[in-house]
């Protein structure tokens, strides 16, 4: 690791001045994605601005719904949360390790690097790690990799299991920048690799999130969040579902179904969701709504048994959310 | 009696407080870092190297590479060097990750940061990155371990067998690479002084790498002090010596500071062992009544460009059950992989794993129950040897496996058995290892404070040795365990038999064992001896001991303290060698140990992971001399297994060979959630024929056989049989639900 | 395998060319070390330490202030073995760089013992064999204080998913259970 310009700003907008011009600086907050990349030198900040001393922590209750601070850490333990949107808090819950989740934060949580094994080894050629250099990946080893979304640049899949239940709460990231604020929803937040992976995100250079609001929604309170992995803890999702329904006598009216572990960023399958609406929650219905979420997926040999397992997901949490 | 008490291990204190001593725990004055260099290709040449950036970087005080490496003695040996080409031999490489330079810098930052900045130019070959790639390179290895680790042999007339039997048949079975991954990385720091080197190493085998060390550094032997008291895990591929090692030692008589080069976690995986691909063909025939008549096994495993490496799966082949003919054949094929290392289970893991599929195959072929099959082949003798093996309970160890498992609630075809929306399917296996051991030396000494004290140069690696090993001292010379010091770990104690292959029982223990009777034989002597004592005058035989105490076997209360005879007698001490050699067992038997593994396993039908939600191992490994450790142990054992059946794989790259997931983030091994109930036992009857104190090996037997145990109960469960190890999700989406 | 020697020739292509993977980036120039003045209170003792901006948390307690009962398992937040309390909760201590904990609290396994007395979680592991080689222990021992801290309620059955961040090699893992969960049981009581 090559060293580094450490500085540590009260203010966001000290810390604003203090990446204005560098383009070569990067935001640490809970670091635990971000250390494992300076190690790795896949990512080489000329300037690291620790956002740790920033007021952005904590939970804001209003009628709206509730605004979570960037620096609010994913171990976040609040029944209110967690009864008025239960997919959030499983979802935070199925992350890493509680020691990993006492220090990450939402805001390091929404950026943290894709997991692709050739984006995390500078041995292989990575377009997103080094626009123009290809795709090692294409002709490797696809297991892991994305069905839904990706390119021929860029076959990666984002790992956030928060991300993913976000995007299926409405979610919205607060986004401070030198021109002022600026809210992106959550689901506009990452970018689709096509020709451009190295564009990871909608933020402009220099911009700090500084909160994730999440709205009230009627949906919200009955979600739900599945993840399927290789062994029982503490490793990412080979696919994953945040789901959220909101019935009336019966029917569904509204819902929200976000795929995790399968795409360059968390995939809203819009397919499964119109599938739902207007129909009563049940066996056959689950199963529509479970074959609808896979439209559009482009699986190789080697990763097609994700159609199948985002099928099991899907199918797991409604039918969760239908017994209730 | 100390021996087979549940006791504590005599270093958790120790361990539970921070204060255990590893290798890279160790520091000394004036101690500088290394870091190294791996290549970023697997096949090709190192065209130019550019270190000058590296050298002008800060606090960086050698960057050693190919061009200015001191000159190495001698001809590597690839059984206690790991490789037969020593690091920074030339510009060729052979794999990736290959090491192509070390930097020694002030601190450990300045260390990793400068080796970030050697530039290396290369010329670039076509890696032969796979298995399947290499395979038609199959050919019969250079080998000079025959006839112990046979790689071509025949009982019979296979064939002819084969076509004659009622029912055949004919399976591939794979294994993926595996690594072993202990939780710590290979670690040295060496120190010179006044021409003398003293190397702390992550060893499973100090007197073993001091040879090789000062071999290859041209240092006589006694020049060389090679410490590694606690290793933090090693399952193999701490036996013998890597490279980095050799490069710490030259690296710091050069700096003329102690070096401490510990690698990276992703080095570890890339640069210092794992057991590679194994891909496997069997044909087994039987009769209908069960009877195996023959079984032809032919493997090929992947190994480094460099030498030939055989992985002897075929070892269970011949001698686990009774057939008439056998027929195996090993075949390595070069690939451009990083050296492989013997692995927990060598040959018997991935070998049960086919040939306990196998029969379990063959037992829905012939409707017959797998342990019942197994029966019918029981076998009461080592077939190559001719003699009967000695202390095998193996029958028993089916009786009280099943009983306490319940297999007579296992349904007799697959997908019978349903849990809510689980499947639930039963699996079972035999374990079997062949009981191997070599010559080890221990000094027992009799203090005169009524304490004792055990040197022999063994490690700790996890297994309980040291405390084992106290128990053994402890019955041999009747002082209390807690009375009882332990020094090991170094070359300047006498040389137990290595860490490895399950030995430490039976032949260090051995070695123990006899130190101490004679330490109190001799004390024994002085007491008949001497007219002060009670004991004077009486026959030896009539003299035991107990409680740091020699008495009166007849009249135990006459008697007098170790301490009391010692001091009374002006001795500061008495002190006895114990020396275990090859002479020592029984030579009308075979010997083994033998257990059974019964697995229940579960899988979501929505969601299909394999869940082991009950395992029951029973073994038979002669006296066990501690139940705690040892069901620690094999369980332990257990689940390292189950890794490898369910969730463990080092995935190459199909290009370039290179391991994708280097990382304990990417390559899972079982966490604590992964690890349901384990119930392990033991059917225990001293085997005296083995070794003085009737007890045998265990770190391996447990693990042997696991694999099949599982795999069979995936197909029970769910009617999927998996041949190609580990199974995975990916592997089980297919099928009906 | 005409689609591998393709993409082969791709990949050494982008190697081959002069600096090959070590592929220092442009701006990695041998450029002078940043240290930083620390001060932390490590298991009740307030400690200053000049550190390299780089260093973890991890190599400073190891390299710096020799505490070296906490392991490096991984160096990649995948192990556990790191494991220590920052302000009173479990972090990895490989995960995060020293100076950004300037005043923070640091609990390592050196620290849980009151003088000879071991704290309850080390007495457990000890009794109940919760570990064979020991490298993973103190990781292990001062996530299970964490946890029990997080959980003062904590059942026997939300151990094993709780403790899943501390990889145990030897598979020691029913074991550890054990140990947690009597330490568990020991401090309900004692309350």
């Amino acid at each position: 690791m090559d060293t580094f310009d450490y500085r540590r700003p009260a203010s966001v907008r000290e810390a604003l001045r203090l990446v204005a011009g560098h383009p070569d600086a990067a935001f640490v907050a809970g670091g635990t994605d971000l250390v494992t990349l300076l190690r790795d030198r896949v990512r080489t900040p000329g300037r690291l601005v620790d956002i740790n001393g920033l007021p952005l922590d904590g939970l804001r209750w209003s009628r709206d719904g509730v605004r979570i601070g960037a620096l609010c850490r994913n171990a976040v333990d609040d029944p209110r949360l967690a009864a008025a949107y239960p997919v959030l808090v499983r979802a935070l819950r199925s992350g890493a390790s509680p020691q990993i989740r006492n220090r990450a934060t939402f805001g390091g949580n929404l950026l943290q690097g894709v997991r692709c094994p050739y984006f995390r080894l500078p041995e292989f050629a990575c377009n997103r790690r080094d626009p123009g250099a290809g795709c090692a990946a294409a002709g490797g080893d696809g297991r892991l990799l994305g069905i839904f979304g990706t390119s021929a640049a860029c076959v990666a899949v984002h790992p956030s299991d928060c991300a993913v239940a976000l995007v299926a709460l409405d979610a919205t990231v607060v986004v401070e920048g030198t021109r002022g604020t600026r809210r992106i929803p959550v689901g506009d937040l990452h970018r689709l690799p096509g020709d451009t992976p190295h564009e990871e995100h909608a933020l402009r250079p220099g911009e700090l999130v500084v909160a994730v609001e999440v709205p009230a929604r009627p949906f919200a309170a009955r979600s739900t969040y599945v993840k399927f992995r290789e062994r029982a803890s503490y490793a990412f999702a080979l696919a994953s579902a945040a789901v959220a329904v909101h019935s009336e006598h019966g029917v569904v009216r509204d819902a929200r179904i976000c795929l995790g572990g399968v795409a360059p960023k968390p995939w809203r399958a819009h397919a499964a969701e119109r599938a739902l609406r207007g129909e009563r929650l049940d066996a056959a219905t689950v199963e529509a709504a479970a074959e609808a979420a896979t439209a559009g997926a482009r699986p190789r040999p080697d990763n097609a048994y994700k159609v199948e397992l985002v099928r099991g997901v899907v199918r797991r949490a409604l039918t969760e959310l239908g017994e209730k | 009696m100390a021996i087979g008490r549940p006791l504590n291990r005599v270093e958790a204190r120790e361990k539970v407080t921070g204060a255990a001593r590893y290798t890279a725990d160790a520091r000394l004055p004036g101690m500088v870092y290394a870091a190294l260099v791996g290549s970023a290709v697997s096949a090709g040449r190192v065209r130019a190297i550019d270190t000058t950036r590296a050298e002008a970087a800060p606090g960086v005080l050698a960057v050693l590479t190919h061009l200015n490496r001191p000159q190495w003695h001698g001809t590597p040996d690839a059984l206690r060097y790991q490789e037969t080409r020593f690091p920074l031999a030339d510009e060729h490489i052979h794999h990736h990750g290959q090491y192509l330079a070390m930097v020694v810098a002030g601190t450990r930052e300045q260390a990793a940061h400068a080796a970030d900045l050697v530039a290396v130019d290369y010329e670039t070959r076509p890696a032969v990155p796979t298995l399947d790639a290499a395979l038609p390179d199959a050919h019969q290895p250079v080998w000079r371990f025959e006839p112990e680790f046979p790689t071509l042999l025949a009982i019979g007339d296979p064939e002819a067998m084969l076509a004659a039997a009622d029912v055949r048949i004919e399976r591939e079975y794979r294994t993926p690479y595996y690594s072993h991954a202990p939780m710590e990385p290979h670690a040295t720091l060496a120190h010179w002084a006044g021409g003398s080197l003293t190397v702390y190493t992550t060893s499973q085998h100090v007197h073993g790498d001091r040879p090789v060390i000062a071999g290859a550094l041209g240092v006589p032997p006694d020049r060389v002090r090679v410490i590694s008291s606690l290793v933090g895990g090693a399952f193999g591929n701490k036996t013998a010596v890597w490279g980095p090692t050799l490069l710490a030692a030259v690296a710091a008589r050069q700096v003329g500071r102690p070096v401490q080069l510990v690698v990276t976690r992703k080095q570890v995986f890339t640069c210092h062992g794992h057991q590679p691909p194994i891909l496997q063909r069997l044909r087994v025939g039987a009769n209908r009544d069960g009877t195996l008549q023959a079984i032809v096994h032919h493997t090929v495993n992947g190994t480094p460009v460099l030498f030939d490496r055989p992985e002897g799966a075929i070892s269970p082949t011949g001698t686990v059950y009774a057939l008439r003919s056998v027929g195996v054949r090993v075949e390595v094929a070069r690939m451009h992989m990083p050296t492989p290392a013997t692995m927990r289970t060598p040959g018997d893991g991935p070998g049960m794993f086919a040939v306990g599929s196998a029969l379990d195959e063959l037992s829905y072929e012939l409707g017959i129950d797998p342990v019942e099959l197994r029966r019918r082949n029981h076998l009461a003798a080592h077939p190559l040897e001719r003699k009967p093996w000695s202390g095998k309970q193996l029958l028993e160890c089916y009786d009280e496996g099943a009983r306490r498992f319940g297999w007579e609630r296992r349904a007799p075809r697959p997908r019978m058995m349903r849990d809510g929306g689980d499947w639930v399917g039963f699996g079972m296996s035999s374990a079997q290892r062949l009981e191997h051991h070599g010559p080890a030396r221990a000094v027992v000494e009799i203090r005169d404070d009524g304490t004792a004290e055990v040197r022999t140069s063994t490690q700790e690696i996890g297994t309980g040795n040291l405390t084992t090993l106290t128990q053994v001292a402890a019955g041999g010379t009747g002082i209390e365990p807690d009375r009882i010091g332990f020094r090991s770990g170094d070359t300047t104690l006498p040389e137990s038999s290595p860490t490895y292959g399950s030995r430490t029982t039976g032949s260090t223990g051995t070695a123990v064992h006899l130190a101490a009777l004679r330490a109190r034989q001799v004390a024994a002597r002085l007491a008949i001896a001497d007219a002060r004592s009670p004991l004077h005058g009486l026959p030896e035989e009539r003299i035991g001991a107990a409680h740091g105490r020699l008495y009166d076997v007849d009249a135990p209360r006459r008697g007098e303290t170790y301490r009391e005879l010692l001091r009374r007698n002006g001795r500061r001490s008495i002190v006895e060698q114990g020396f275990h050699d090859l002479a020592g067992r029984d030579p009308r038997f075979s010997y083994a140990t033998f257990g059974a593994h019964f697995t229940e396993v579960r899988i979501d039908d929505t969601l299909r992971r394999v869940r082991v939600t009950r395992h029951v191992g029973v073994f038979a490994v002669g006296r066990v001399l501690n139940p705690k450790t040892a069901r620690n142990q094999a369980q332990g054992g257990i689940v390292y297994a189950l890794g490898g059946a369910l969730m463990e794989e080092l995935t190459a790259d199909p290009v370039t060979g290179r391991f994708i997931a280097p990382a304990l983030t990417d390559y899972h091994v079982p966490v604590n959630a992964d690890v349901g109930e384990i119930d392990v036992s033991f059917v225990e009857e001293p085997d005296y024929g083995a070794h003085p104190l009737g007890a045998k090996g265990l770190g391996e037997v447990v693990a042997v056989g696991v694999h099949a145990s599982i795999a069979n109960a995936v197909y029970h469960a769910i009617g999927i049989r998996v041949r190609d190890l580990p199974i995975t999700p990916d592997k089980l989406v297919a099928g009906p639900r | 395998m005409s689609d591998g020697t393709k993409r082969r020739t791709v990949l050494a292509g982008g190697l081959s060319v002069g600096v090959g993977l070590a592929a220092a980036p442009a701006r990695a120039e041998a450029s002078t070390p940043k240290t930083d003045l620390l001060t932390l209170v490590v298991n009740g003792r307030r400690v200053r330490v000049d550190v390299d901006v780089r260093a973890s948390l991890l190599d400073t307690l190891r390299d710096r202030l020799h505490l070296t009962g906490t392991k490096k398992g991984c160096d990649q937040g995948a192990c556990g073995a790191c494991t220590v309390l920052l302000d009173g909760r479990r972090v990895l201590s490989c995960l995060t760089l020293a100076v950004m904990h300037e005043g923070s609290e640091v609990t390592t396994v050196e620290g849980l013992a009151d003088g000879d007395r071991l704290h309850p979680v080390q007495r457990a592991f000890a009794d109940h064999d919760g570990f064979q080689c020991g490298f993973c222990t103190s990781g292990q021992i001062v996530s299970a204080v964490g946890l029990l801290a997080e959980h003062p309620d904590l059942t026997d059955a939300e151990i094993p998913e709780l403790m899943s961040g501390n990889l145990c090699r030897c598979a020691a893992y029913g074991n550890i259970r054990a140990a947690i969960a009597a330490a568990a049981r020991l401090s309900r009581e004692g309350e």
